[in-house]
């Protein structure tokens, strides 16, 4: 194991600017942040201050105006659309506030889908994503359609959907935004047991209750970190050793040495 | 790539199905235009159909031989056709070529074919009725059948006539007239025999043989001054025979006329190519209109492919953020719009076939099915459902995914 842990994602000086002249806007300014693996990161900040625009850029949706952005190491911040879409496929888990499943699809067609895009057989699809739902206890509801079932339930299957191509990292915009404290507490027991199990985890929340659950919190403000604090929420994760960037303070070692 | 052709395809059926009336309506509107293309074609691939047997059916050692004039006009003026055999102010052929053209070997019999219009008068008159002149062998040249007595013959008085079926009806009300007397210009003709009903509404020879008398060239001479051949029609012992006794016929009537080319020598399919052509010209005008429907169709689809893309906007963001890219979503859409067009070109080849053998069976001939006609319309609606469904798919490819994402409805 070397030393040095490679981060899955690295952004300097990363900025995204919207509108022009007069209307023209930073949502993020000169942004740095490394997030690295096994890291269960929550971003927290007030309105506007440009977290989803962050998780937009992170899980390439959206383009930054500037700066860099390495992604596993490399840099993607310039790639084309085509590679935008292939590196989403797979690296990327989505899990949205408003879960975002398709209507007119099942449950284990919707955990599927992304899987559309990887090429695999309709067979071999809804086997893995068989296999997803058994993880989160949702097998028996495979052939239910989305509105058959309640938020917490939709959300559970967004997060098997997120999961279903082993992503490097998930990106999660307020998962518990939409759901009551019971169904958010489920969810969140999800998510950090798919954090345990050392998935990268990059969540924006508003309601600060469930920072218990991650092992860093990042604050922002007008589009930049106000505070990056480690917790210490996960108790199975050391504290790592000091890291010569002042804003990154925890460092994974179990995950880390899985991965390296 | 393989297992994303087979999941755009089960998508756009699965799209089908769930906005089943909107699906069925639109793809009707292509529907319709392409049922009228069918039937179109296959009513006008059925009457070539029938005129080409006429003269290349069971008997199709036929040459025909007509006037012409330099200009060409059989091979590029699909009007020509509507010159009939009268319209030619001075017909360059006459008795004496037919008399070329049976010295020719192999030719079994050659008739010739003068029509003038002459009052008849039998038990009722009929003003300006047609009178053929022609000689014994015109039964076996234009398969003609007779009902009773018997056609004109040399060892027959020259004033002897034969009536077409429904002339014989107009002069007689009677078919059985054998013995009846008809007077062409003040002269006597004794009626030998009347012609059976003819089921061939067209034929080689330009004339309804339903409605004209027969009687012998030399006479019709003598009673009218300017008669002229028309057409003179060749039969050969066997078909085999047909091109050397062509070539033979083109070379001894061009000695005998001087080096001018101003008749042709017609066989087989090409006795029909005139009329064919027009038909041909018809049917292609009316598949042109026909196909002005069809670009309405395409724009219903594309209408309803707009509606479909805004419709799913949000499923579009979705599909994008989980991995899909522009060729990915452009791809889904236009497999819609083909499915579409392509739903509604089998129901129009349904609808336009079962229309045109309905309708068939109430007319003198039957429609033609031709795979050639199913292939042009499955390949007119793969086209239709590209071209129309582009746009919208292109939409559908652009769509930015975090506004998709954002999108309520």
């Amino acid at each position: 194991m070397s030393d040095k842990v490679q981060p899955i994602i690295e952004l300097k000086q990363l900025s995204k600017r919207y509108g022009v002249g007069d209307a023209e806007y930073l949502a993020l300014k000169d942004l740095d942040l490394t997030i690295l693996p096994g890291e269960f990161v929550m971003v927290m900040g007030p309105s506007g201050c440009g977290k989803t625009t962050l998780l937009n850029v992170i899980g390439l949706l959206d383009r930054s105006t500037s700066g860099q952005y390495l992604l596993d190491g490399r840099s993607v911040e310039r790639v084309s659309r085509h590679k935008q879409a292939r590196l989403r496929s797979q690296k990327i888990g989505f899990i949205f506030q408003s879960f975002n499943l398709i209507p007119r699809l099942t449950v284990i067609e919707n955990v599927a889908l992304p899987l559309v895009y990887r090429g695999y057989s309709k067979v071999r699809r809804l086997k893995v994503a068989s296999n997803v739902l058994k993880r989160f206890h949702l097998n028996e509801r495979e052939y239910y359609m989305p509105w058959q079932m309640s938020g917490g339930q939709n959300q559970r299957v967004a997060i098997a959907r997120a999961l279903v191509n082993n992503p490097s990292i998930i990106l999660a915009d307020e998962p518990t935004g939409n759901l009551d404290s019971r169904s958010s507490h489920i969810v969140m027991e999800e998510l950090k047991e798919i954090h345990e199990q050392g998935n990268t985890i990059v969540m924006v929340t508003h309601n600060a209750s469930l920072t218990t659950y991650a092992t860093r919190v990042i604050n922002m403000l007008d589009g930049q970190i106000d505070t990056d604090i480690k917790t210490t929420a996960d108790e199975d994760l050391p504290v790592a050793e000091e890291e010569p960037k002042k804003k990154r303070r925890g460092r994974p070692k179990k995950s880390a040495e899985k991965r390296s | 790539m393989r297992m994303l052709f087979f999941n755009h395809v089960s998508n756009a059926m699965d799209s089908f199905r769930s906005n089943r009336s909107r699906s069925i309506l639109t793809a009707l509107g292509i529907a319709i235009g392409m049922g009228c293309i069918v039937l179109i074609l296959s009513m006008s691939g059925g009457l070539k159909k029938l005129i080409e047997s006429q003269v290349t059916g069971a008997d199709g050692n036929i040459i025909v031989v007509r006037p012409e004039s330099n200009r060409g006009a059989n091979d590029k003026n699909f009007l020509s056709v509507i010159n009939t055999s009268q319209t030619y102010a001075r017909s360059s052929l006459t008795i004496d070529d037919l008399k070329t053209i049976s010295k020719i070997k192999n030719i079994s019999a050659a008739a010739p074919l003068a029509v003038s219009e002459n009052d008849l008068k039998g038990d009722h008159d009929l003003t300006a009725g047609k009178v053929v002149a022609t000689n014994e062998h015109l039964p076996n040249t234009a398969r003609l059948t007779l009902a009773n007595g018997q056609f004109l013959g040399e060892n027959l008085s020259r004033n002897s006539i034969v009536l077409g079926y429904t002339l014989a009806q107009r002069l007689f009300d009677s078919s059985e007239v054998v013995g009846e007397t008809v007077k062409i210009k003040g002269v006597s003709f004794l009626v030998v025999g009347v012609l059976q009903e003819l089921d061939n509404p067209i034929n080689y020879n330009d004339i309804d043989f339903d409605e004209v008398a027969f009687i012998n060239y030399e006479k019709a001479a003598d009673l009218n001054s300017g008669l002229q051949v028309q057409q003179i029609n060749v039969k050969l012992a066997n078909q085999s025979a047909i091109p050397a006794a062509s070539s033979a016929i083109e070379k001894n009537l061009l000695k005998s006329h001087k080096g001018e080319q101003d008749f042709v020598v017609l066989s087989g399919k090409n006795i029909s190519s005139s009329t064919s052509r027009l038909f041909d010209a018809i049917a292609s005008i009316l598949s042109l209109v026909a196909g002005v429907s069809l670009i309405v169709g395409g724009i219903g689809v594309m209408n309803i492919m707009l509606v479909s893309v805004s419709e799913r906007t949000r499923e579009i963001g979705i599909e994008k953020a989980v991995g899909a890219n522009n060729g990915n979503i452009m791809v889904q859409f236009l497999f819609e719009s083909l499915l579409l067009s392509l739903v509604g070109g089998v129901l129009g080849l349904l609808f336009g076939y079962a229309f045109a053998f309905g309708a068939g069976s109430m007319m003198p001939f039957n429609p033609e099915f031709s795979w050639e006609v199913v292939g042009i319309t499955l390949v007119v609606s793969v086209a239709i459902g590209c071209i129309f469904g582009l746009l919208p798919a292109a939409r559908a490819a652009r769509k930015d995914p975090i506004d998709s994402l954002r999108f309520y409805r």
